[in-house]
C-alpha cells in the first residue's frame, strides 16, 4: 500500500493544518473512505467535521479533544474523542497542536474495540505510518516549517 | 537527498458536500461547546490540577471530566455554575447589558 500525505484544503485554517493519507493505488484519501463508508451517519459525520472546524479556526488540536494512546506506546496515534452514545470512531495522527493527519475508522461495534477487524485494520495502518513518520522526523527527512503549521520532506509511505 | 516536498492541496467533493451541510448556527454551537471545554482545560493545566483531582473536587468520575473536556458535552447551567464555583472562574456572562 502506497500512501502520500496530502493537505485537505477546506479543512485547514489559522490554528491547524489538516492532512490525510492519499492511497495512490485507489486515488482517494483514508478520510474520504471513512466518509464514504459511513455516510449513513450524517449527524455524526457533521459533528466530527464541526469539531475539526473549531480546532482549525479557534483552538488547535488540543489533547483533551482526543482519546490519546490509541497506537503503539509513545507514538502519535489518537482517536477523535467519541462519546459512548456515538457510533463512529476516527483515528488520527496528532503531530502537534497545529498539525493532524486524518486516517480512517468505522462504527464501534458491541464487541471490544481490540477485537473489531475493521477498526483494528484502520488503526494498524496509522500505527505503521506513525512509526515511519516518527523516524523520518527524527532523521530530518521530514521537517516542520518555521511556524509549525506545515510539514515538508519525503511524504510517501510504503506500508 | 530528496527535495523537500510540501503536501499537495487535496480537494474532495464528498468532503465538500458534508461541509456544505453545516449551517453557521450549527458551527457556532459546536464552537461554544469546545471553547468552554478548552477554557476549563487551560485553567486546570495552568493551576496544575490533574483530571483525577478535578473529578474528586466535583464529585464525579474521571471519565466524566474527560467527557466535559472533550468539547462534545452539552453542559447544563447547573454543571457550569458548579464548575465556576469550584474553580472560582466565570464561564457564563450574567451581566445585564443595556438593551437596544
Amino acid at each position: 500500500m502506497q500512501l502520500k500525505i496530502v493537505k485537505l484544503r477546506r479543512l485547514s485554517g489559522p490554528k491547524m493544518s489538516v492532512y490525510s493519507l492519499l492511497d495512490l493505488e485507489v486515488g482517494s484519501t483514508l478520510f474520504e473512505n471513512f466518509l464514504s463508508e459511513n455516510k449513513q451517519f450524517v449527524y455524526e459525520i457533521k459533528d466530527i467535521l464541526k469539531r475539526i472546524n473549531t480546532m482549525v479556526r479557534r483552538t488547535g488540536a488540543e489533547e483533551h479533544f482526543f482519546k490519546l494512546h490509541e497506537g503503539n506506546p509513545g507514538d502519535s496515534v489518537v482517536a477523535l474523542f467519541d462519546r459512548p452514545d456515538r457510533h463512529l470512531r476516527l483515528y488520527c495522527i496528532r503531530l502537534r497542536e497545529s498539525i493532524i493527519i486524518l486516517g480512517g475508522g468505522g462504527p464501534k461495534n458491541v464487541r471490544a474495540l481490540q477485537e473489531d477487524p475493521k477498526l483494528n485494520y484502520e488503526n494498524k495502518i496509522l500505527r505503521l505510518v506513525a512509526k515511519e513518520l516518527d523516524r523520518r522526523i527524527k532523521d530530518r527527512e521530514i521537517t516542520f516549517t518555521e511556524d509549525y503549521m506545515e510539514i515538508e520532506g519525503d511524504l510517501t509511505f510504503e506500508i | 537527498m530528496k527535495t523537500k516536498e510540501r503536501p499537495e492541496l487535496y480537494e474532495s467533493q464528498l468532503l465538500d458536500s458534508f461541509l456544505d451541510m453545516i449551517s453557521e448556527e450549527e458551527q457556532y454551537l459546536t464552537d461554544v461547546k469546545m471553547l468552554i471545554a478548552n477554557k476549563i482545560a487551560k485553567i486546570l493545566e495552568r493551576r496544575g490540577i490533574q483530571k483525577k483531582q478535578f473529578a474528586q473536587m466535583m464529585g464525579v468520575k474521571p471519565s466524566v471530566v474527560s467527557l466535559w473536556l472533550s468539547g462534545t458535552h452539552n453542559f447544563t447551567l447547573e454543571t457550569l455554575a458548579k464548575i465556576e464555583y469550584a474553580l472560582g472562574i466565570k464561564l457564563l456572562d450574567t451581566k445585564v447589558l443595556a438593551m437596544v
